[in-house]
This record gives C-alpha cells, sequence and structure tokens, in this order.
C-alpha cells in the first residue's frame, strides 16, 4: 500500500490569510497535485502567485485546509510529536544559501546538528561516514569541506551544502523554493547537476518552485503553471512548455527571453496589466482581467480543469 | 562601432582602473577598462556579481563612493567633457540631465514620503528652471509617454500605491525627464516578475529610438543582452574580456570565459534534465598587484602568460574585439 502511494498528493489544498479590515482571502485557492516517487515537479508562476505558500504548506509551516498526503499519511491527522519524526522524509532549501547556514558553525557541526534534531544520531563514527556520502553526492569534498566556515564558500557551493544537509535524513520529498534564483549563472548549472544527478541516483522526488521557466524545464519531469492561488496548467513538462494550452502558460512562456540572438518567433500572446491584488480576485476565471481570449462566460464561472490525455490539464474554457 | 575620432563618441572611456580602500586591503574593481559608446549604441555590459559591471556604471556618472580610487592614467570623457576631473559643479549639470540612471530597486529609488509628481519635477525644475505648474503637466505628460493609465491621478500619489512595475515605470519618467543623451540601466528589469520585465524593456527600447537615447544595459541575464542590445561587453573580475556585436559574440564566442558562460545557461529549447557545463573554481576578488587575466584560474585554455599579463585587445574575424591569449578565432 505505501509503495504505491505517490510521495506527495494534495487535494483541494487552501491557505486563507487574514489582516486587519479586511475579510480572509485565500493565497492558495483549492489546488490540487500529486507528485509521485522519482518525480521533479516544477511549480512556476509570478510573485505573488502562492507558489512559495504552497510550499510552506506542504512543509506544514503554515495552517492550511484541504488534504496533504505524504507517502499516504494524512497530514491533517498528525501529532506534532509525530510531525517530528515524518520531518525528515521532507526536506526544504531556500532561495539564499547564505542566511540557511548559521554562519558560526562548522560544515562538519552544521551537518552533525541536522543528524542529531531528527534523532539519527547514533555516534560520531557512523555520522561522519554518512556526512561524506552526503557531501559527495552533492560534488563536494569531504576532507576540505568539513572543518570550514559557511562564508569559506561561494553561494553555489553553500547551496550544494544546504543540499547535502537536506539529503542527510535520507528524505523522500526535497522542496526547494527558488533555489537557484540568487545564484550567478556557472554556479547556478552547478546546482542544477546536482538536483538532477539526486534523482537519478536515489529516485528523489522534488517539487521545484521557480519563476524561471528554462531551469524549471531542465529540472522537472511534470510542470504545474499557477495564477492567482490556481492551478491553470499541469502536464508533463515537454507538453506543457511546448504545447502550451492556457493563455496564461503562453504569456509566461512569450516572456522567456532566451540567450538567443535568433530568436525563435514569439507568439503575439504576452499578458496585459499585472496580477490583481490577492484580497479582490477577479471573479470566474483569475487571469481574465489580464488574457488577450477573455469572453463574458469566464467572468461568470470558474473553468474546471480539463484533460488533454497524457496527464495534461488545463482550466480554461478557450484553450488553445 | 568603429573606432573614430574622440568626438563621434558619446561617451569614450580609456585605462579605466578603480580600486577600494578597504580593511582587508585595496581591493580591485575595475581594470583597464576600455569602452566606447557612440550616440546610436545599445550596449549591454554583462558578467557575473563581482565583475564590476556596477562600479563602472558609478564611474560613468562620477558617484564612486569615497574609497573608490582612480589610476592615473584613467579618463572618462563624455561628449567631451572630462567625468573624472571636472569639478562637482561641472558635473551636476551632467548628471539626471544628460546622463540618468535607472537602478534595480525602484522601491528605493523613490521617496516614500513625495508624490510622485514632486519627484518627477525635481529635475525639470533644477536643471530647466521650470515653474511648478509648467513642471507639472510636463510630468504628466511623461508619465503617459511610459505607459501609466489616468497620469492625472496617478501624480498624486505616492510610491507604495503603485505596483512594483509602475514604480519602475515612474523611475523611468523620472530618468528620461530632462531628455538625457545617455541612459544607464543598472539591472533595471531584475526585481520584476518576467511578463512586467518585457514590458519595460520594450518601453526603453522605445524610449530610446524615439528619443535617440544611447542606452548601456547591465544585466547578468544574457537573455535580456541578446534580445535588447545591439552590442556587448563581457566583464570578468573587473576586466572586459570580450567586447563587440551582440550577434557576433552569441554566434561565436572566442573567449573561453564567454563560451562557458553561454553553455551553463539552460535553453528553453534543451533537452529536459541535460547536463549543463560549469565552470569550475569561483569567483574571488582582486588585488591592484594582479596584472594577468583574471579568469585565468578558472580558465580551461590559461597559459603561462594569462597569469602575468592582459592581452591586448585584438579583433575577431567576426567583428568583435577580445583580450585573450588563447581565443578561439
Amino acid at each position: 500500500m505505501l509503495t504505491s502511494s505517490p510521495v506527495l498528493e494534495i487535494r483541494d489544498l487552501t491557505v486563507s490569510y487574514t489582516i486587519e479590515g479586511a475579510k480572509p482571502f485565500n493565497v492558495v485557492a483549492g489546488i490540487s497535485l500529486t507528485i509521485p516517487r522519482g518525480v521533479t515537479l516544477g511549480l512556476v508562476g509570478e510573485s505573488g502567485c502562492g507558489k512559495s505558500t504552497t510550499a510552506r504548506a506542504v512543509m506544514q509551516l503554515t495552517n492550511w485546509s484541504g488534504e496533504i498526503r505524504l507517502e499516504g499519511t494524512d497530514m491533517a491527522r498528525v501529532s506534532t510529536s509525530s510531525l517530528r519524526t515524518l520531518r525528515p522524509r521532507f526536506q526544504m532549501i531556500f532561495q539564499d544559501p547564505i542566511s540557511s547556514l548559521n554562519p558560526r558553525r562548522r560544515i562538519r557541526q552544521i551537518m552533525t546538528s541536522q543528524l542529531k534534531v531528527s534523532s539519527q544520531f547514533t555516534s560520531s563514527k557512523e555520522a561522519d561516514v554518512r556526512i561524506a556520502r552526503a557531501l559527495e553526492q552533492v560534488g563536494m569534498e569531504p576532507a576540505t569541506t568539513l572543518s570550514k566556515f559557511p562564508h569559506e564558500f561561494s553561494g553555489g557551493q553553500c547551496q550544494r551544502l544546504c543540499i547535502a544537509r537536506a539529503i542527510l535524513l535520507n528524505p523522500v520529498l526535497l522542496v526547494c523554493d527558488e533555489a537557484v534564483s540568487a545564484l550567478d549563472v556557472s554556479v547556478r548549472a552547478q546546482v542544477l547537476n546536482v538536483l538532477n544527478g539526486l534523482k537519478a541516483s536515489s529516485a528523489l522526488s522534488q517539487l521545484f518552485i521557480s519563476h524561471d521557466l528554462a531551469v524549471v524545464k531542465n529540472v522537472s519531469d511534470y510542470v504545474a503553471v499557477m495564477y492567482l492561488g490556481k492551478i491553470c496548467e499541469t502536464g508533463p513538462a515537454g507538453d506543457v512548455l511546448s504545447q502550451p494550452k492556457h493563455p496564461y502558460t503562453r504569456a509566461l512562456l512569450a516572456s522567456v527571453l532566451e540567450p538567443e540572438v535568433d530568436e525563435i518567433e514569439r507568439s503575439g500572446t504576452r499578458s496585459r496589466g499585472e496580477m490583481p491584488s490577492v484580497l479582490n480576485p477577479p471573479s470566474g476565471c483569475r487571469y481574465r482581467t489580464r488574457c488577450v481570449k477573455a469572453q463574458p462566460r469566464c467572468a461568470e464561472a470558474q473553468p474546471e480543469a480539463r484533460s488533454f490525455g497524457g496527464g495534461h490539464e488545463v482550466a480554461c474554457f478557450y484553450p488553445d | 562601432m568603429t573606432l573614430g575620432s574622440a568626438a563621434e563618441n558619446l561617451l569614450d572611456i580609456k585605462d579605466l582602473t578603480v580600486w577600494f580602500e578597504t580593511p582587508k586591503g585595496k581591493r580591485l574593481a575595475l581594470d583597464r577598462v576600455q569602452l566606447t559608446v557612440s550616440r546610436n549604441d545599445a550596449l549591454s555590459i554583462v558578467g557575473e556579481s563581482g565583475s564590476g559591471k556596477s562600479v563602472l556604471s558609478k564611474a560613468i556618472m562620477s558617484i564612486l563612493p569615497k574609497n573608490a580610487h582612480l589610476t592615473d592614467g584613467a579618463s572618462i570623457m563624455f561628449d567631451g567633457v572630462d567625468m573624472v576631473r571636472s569639478p562637482e559643479r561641472a558635473l551636476r549639470t551632467i548628471r539626471g540631465r544628460r546622463i540618468a540612471m535607472i537602478f534595480q530597486d525602484p522601491m528605493t529609488a523613490l521617496n516614500p514620503t513625495r508624490s510622485i509628481g514632486a519627484q518627477l519635477s525635481e529635475g525639470m525644475r533644477f536643471h530647466f528652471g521650470l515653474s511648478r505648474k509648467h513642471a507639472r503637466s510636463q510630468a504628466i505628460d511623461l508619465l503617459k509617454d511610459v505607459g501609466i493609465s489616468s497620469p492625472e491621478k496617478r501624480i498624486d500619489q505616492f510610491p507604495h500605491e503603485l505596483s512594483g512595475g509602475m514604480r519602475q515605470r515612474v523611475v523611468i519618467a523620472m530618468a528620461i525627464s530632462c531628455e538625457p543623451e545617455l541612459l544607464i540601466a543598472d539591472e533595471a528589469t531584475t526585481a520584476l516578475d518576467v511578463t512586467v520585465q518585457t514590458e519595460i524593456l520594450e518601453l526603453i527600447r522605445s524610449l530610446r529610438q524615439s528619443r535617440k537615447m544611447a542606452l548601456i544595459l547591465i544585466t547578468h541575464d544574457l537573455g535580456v543582452a541578446a534580445n535588447y542590445t545591439d552590442r556587448m561587453a563581457v566583464m570578468y573580475g573587473g576586466q572586459i574580456l570580450e567586447i563587440g556585436a551582440t550577434r557576433a559574440i552569441f554566434q561565436a564566442p572566442v573567449v573561453p570565459y564567454t563560451t562557458a558562460l553561454l553553455d551553463a545557461v539552460p535553453r528553453l529549447k534543451d533537452e529536459a534534465h541535460a547536463h549543463l557545463r560549469t565552470i569550475p573554481g569561483r569567483a574571488r576578488p582582486f588585488a591592484p598587484e594582479e596584472r594577468g587575466c583574471h579568469f585565468t584560474e578558472r580558465c580551461p585554455r590559461a597559459e603561462s602568460a594569462c597569469q602575468t599579463h592582459y592581452a591586448a585587445a585584438s579583433r575577431a574575424s567576426t567583428g568583435q574585439e577580445y583580450h585573450c591569449w588563447n581565443p578561439s578565432c
């Protein structure tokens, strides 16, 4: 039973916030996603669309409603104490690797304390072996790394150290929130190679959040496109990114500036204007205010996800 | 693009070396930079963090911090005006008036306590001596020009009432208010969402063409450089390694660093999970005594000469200039 269930299953996930003087509003407004074992799902969208909030809900770092299942376990029913024993199964890496590492501790201490807080520390000897293995998996040399402080490494190396710390606990799911956005081009490539390598070697599932479509294409098997708290389009990465059906996906792709001088011709379906406030989302389809194909019907009802085969689903009345 | 007489070039930078006095010793920020910008140029300066691209833009504006030092031979001529040695009074008639700059973060570029109109009028009142009323009507026209709807209403609003994209439009309106001849955009779209980024870049492009401004676009994003500039300079460790037509550099890069940089970028048309090329080692600060090519220690084609000598500019058959002892051309 356990092996057949997906690593992450999200059904109708909603995250609401309240601020003074306003009615509660949904930052994530009923989304469903599934990540099978060994699969990387890229979650893309503009700032404020709710992708980081989705990650925080998966990590149990915010209140949510709906259904989240990790390896079949219903996270709504998990007590605080059993959550502690489950946490090693799902790990997260953040955008800024330098602030994610304690500047006053050596790498050995940082790694060891990860084992200790999750009660996986048995002996120094065994810990050293595990740490060395994790460091090697991210392409870092244990001998020259362990006694150094974080400031002695570049941003890309620090991000690899964060990945090493995360995989030290043998997680089944790694959540990467804009994990390569702050990195320079040459070091970003190192980190992407490491993430792709982990997928191949240890069948790790990943929820990879990014606003950069080319980066998402590089690491993902499946892609979900998010807009103002809703999923517009989801499916195999190749299908979604080369045959987009939702106008928003098309607009995002039309905005990608490829480092090529002879640009492949761009479709003329850019978005108009900017994302409306999540405090007061449009009626019906949330994208309709910026959509070039919007019709009166789009304001009246919310489009349901429709299947186009092969797992490709689109929530639009007028898909391409 | 051709090396003409000094007067033909709007901006002419020669042998610009800048170092900083820091608690850790002298740190080299720019090393022997040569650069010309003509009146119709759209030049991008690309490089990773620490490559010196922002220091270069500050040097052009002559707004370097006090601990920055220029070597004696350094020269920055803007349309015949010496930006290094002219008195502050003379520079003030150029900054904001003939050279304008747009920065990355529109929220910090705008004063949160003053209305859009007041900030937008300031330059025109200072440089052109416009009346409050005249400057206000000009400001409304400018907001229209940068694509802000209902400018009569927006002009009395404050920065926090606008979205990030709108704020950057206001910053652009401020920059072009005195009809500058040179616009410097320092990572001006980096903080914006992709869909907004293309809108802002299109706006800059159309303003440049309608107002005949020269543009220096400083960016770490090779896609921005490829799509929005005609010429490009690739910087590493404070040195320009390759400079020329953007098309030529993308099609046939000759310096190992440029090649490596282009190979490290994932592209949408690539296969999923494609292995990306990485550059071994890491960028580090340099001391003024380090006279060689700064990319040497990470370069796959380094020779002994690279360690000690920064190559003089040579021209590739594809047209671009490069500084490299072992070019692929």
